[in-house]
């Protein structure tokens, strides 16, 4: 080879990768008009006093003014934040193990799999924040007390709830059940990308493995706990993350609603306030889910 | 990879070869019972997805004296269009449904395309900052956007392309700012740069898409004296059908559903989604707090929301299936 030869390689090389800027340029000039300046100034804005007036909007710096008025004087926002909170403890769970086993179920080979899949994929395609808002405003008014005109509940019938009431349950215990019922249909219907991405891990699960298995007697459970999950280990982190920003963004969740509310008030400041010590407090429990988790696969199956 | 493969055959030892044959006698017995109780969950969970659009699809087509009717449960006993002719009135169907198309749509498109120049960019080439960059996607993905929609809103409504437009309005006396709110230029700009409504777990996808995509084709190409563009435009664009199909209907999904972001960056002229959360306030008649009198009307509006959207589905819903099994998230 000579030298000659060698060179225009590298030259090759070093053209490929001024190609490979090209082809990102836009999204670092994107990144950084349309993201990365507004992060910084909608972190500024949370230390700040934001007026806006006809002629644009001033800002003058303030400290923390705005997070002790957050924390301090406006009850509303500690409650969203316990309530949000409690909320996604138990849904977390919930969604990463329902969808794994749906997906499971549905990555197998078995008479109307295909219809089955559509019927899953559905809450991807219409679960809309809009509509499921109404139709849970319209259950809640229908089922609170009082709407025993109505005729048809989602999921509390009036026969399951005077079932429920002749078990001689009080109401204080009927309510909550019925609300556990709605809750499992905003967690079956949270669980639809989910399942599309632990289907696509499960399908890049290289046959053979479960032949070996096969091979070697392992049962059906077995090749779950040995092959399927830790093959599947980077998915299900990437699930995880996804499901708990899911949760926390989702336009329902109480401190989004407020964050949205103060916006609108063109309260700028409070809201930005707000907005920072959530996303801070979810990137924390973000991250300590991420370590743990990540060191539970390594120990147990190394990467 | 290929290294767990290896720990995960070792760990089959300490599964031990037992009794193959009356393992195999037991499996046989359990299948059945397995497959029971894989169509009852399946069935039942079903059920849970079915019955808001079952419950949706009958209380839009009852008339308004059935609808208190207790008799009348699931199927109506005559059926009435006229609920959907209100609804449509009082969440402004027709101009809602135009802005949506002209607004979210298009933005959705262009997002589709974008990314994948993107995508692919991160997943063939190699230059020093890639890793760095390629977090910072990842970043987009983590923080959402209600993080950053209100200097957002602010930058958009007096747009002066940061200080410049300010600096030159001073130099000759005159407010030549621009206000965005309410145009779609705020979904088509960033959408055009890469950082729409979740660009970046679309760029995700297309990278990882791309990057399970065999070299070989792309050297011949080179071979041939193709350059990059070339190469991207005629060899890859046309076999990246299933990752195009996945992020198309993800984005347009995720498009038409956007109610945070249409909701901030108009005031006026709102698209579909955030038309249909104000129907109760756009209904001639007042129906008060009675729930089951606005019901019909309430439930026909979803209706009319998630139609196109459902029959988009039912129609690439085949395609669908089969692409996500072969975009391959996982890399």
């Amino acid at each position: 080879m000579s030298k000659k030869h060698i060179n225009r390689r590298l030259s090759f090389h070093q053209m490929k990768s001024m190609y490979g800027r090209l082809f990102i340029l836009p999204w670092v000039i994107g990144f950084v008009l349309f993201f990365f300046i507004p992060l910084l100034q909608s972190i500024y804005y949370s230390f700040a006093d934001v007026k806006v007036g006809f002629n644009g909007f001033d800002t003058t710096f303030v400290g923390l003014t705005n997070y002790k008025y957050v924390w301090t004087n406006s009850l509303p926002f500690r409650n969203n934040l316990k309530e949000s909170l409690v909320e996604f403890a138990y849904s977390l769970p919930i969604i990463v193990v329902l969808s794994l086993i749906l997906a499971v179920i549905l990555n197998q080979k078995f008479r109307g799999r295909l219809v089955a899949r559509s019927i899953f994929f559905l809450p991807v395609i219409i679960a809309t924040g809009v509509v499921i808002q109404i139709m849970n405003q319209d259950i809640l008014a229908s089922q609170l007390r009082g709407g025993g005109e109505s005729n048809a509940y989602l999921y509390g019938s009036v026969n399951f709830i005077s079932m429920l009431e002749s078990l001689g349950l009080p109401q204080q215990t009927v309510d909550p059940i019925i609300g556990y019922l709605q809750g499992i249909f905003n967690l079956v219907w949270g669980c639809g990308v989910q399942i599309i991405l632990f289907l696509a891990g499960l399908q890049s699960v290289p046959d053979y493995l479960y032949e070996v298995s096969e091979v070697e007697g392992a049962t059906a459970w077995e090749n779950f706990w040995f092959i399927t999950l830790p093959m599947i280990s980077n998915i299900t982190i990437l699930v995880i993350i996804y499901t708990v920003i899911d949760l926390f963004t989702n336009p329902d969740n109480k401190i989004m609603q407020q964050g949205y509310t103060m916006m609108q008030k063109q309260n700028y400041n409070r809201s930005s306030a707000i907005l920072w010590s959530f996303f801070i407090l979810v990137g924390l429990i973000a991250a300590v889910l991420m370590t743990v988790i990540s060191r539970k696969f390594q120990k147990k199956w190394g990467d | 990879m290929a290294e767990k493969i290896k720990k995960i055959t070792k760990s089959f030892k300490s599964v031990g070869v037992e009794n193959i044959l009356t393992r195999w006698r037991m499996q046989k017995s359990s299948r059945i019972l397995i497959s029971l109780l894989r169509y009852m969950l399946l069935f039942s969970l079903s059920y849970i997805i079915l019955y808001p659009l079952l419950y949706m699809l009958s209380n839009s087509f009852k008339s308004l004296d059935q609808a208190i009717d207790p008799s009348v449960v699931w199927v109506p006993k005559s059926i009435t269009l006229e609920n959907f002719a209100t609804a449509a009135e009082g969440m402004k169907y027709w101009s809602g449904l135009w802005v949506t198309l002209g607004v979210n749509i298009v933005s959705a498109l262009i997002e589709v395309g974008v990314c994948c120049i993107i995508g692919y960019g991160f997943a063939r080439f190699n230059f020093r900052e890639k890793k760095l960059l390629f977090a910072l996607v990842m970043l987009t993905v983590i923080i959402p956007p209600q993080a950053i929609i209100a200097p957002l809103y602010l930058n958009f409504r007096y747009m002066d392309f940061f200080g410049l437009l300010k600096i030159i309005g001073n130099i000759i006396g005159k407010d030549i700012r621009l206000d965005w709110i309410n145009t779609p230029l705020t979904f088509y700009i960033p959408s055009i740069f890469g950082v729409g409504l979740r660009s970046g777990l679309f760029i995700f996808i297309y990278r990882q898409f791309f990057k399970g995509m065999p070299v070989e084709l792309e050297e011949a190409a080179y071979v041939d004296g193709a350059g990059p563009f070339r190469t991207f435009l005629r060899i890859m664009i046309p076999s990246a059908g299933p990752a195009l199909l996945t992020v198309l209907i993800f984005s347009v999904v995720w498009h038409w559903n956007d109610y945070y972001l249409s909701a901030m960056l108009f005031d006026k002229n709102y698209p579909l989604a955030v038309n249909l959360s104000f129907i109760r306030s756009g209904l001639t008649f007042d129906a008060g707090t009675n729930a089951t009198l606005i019901r019909p009307i309430l439930m026909a509006g979803c209706f009319l929301f998630i139609l196109p959207i459902l029959i988009m589905y039912i129609f690439l819903q085949r395609y669908f299936l089969r692409s996500i099994e072969r975009v391959g998230i996982v890399g």
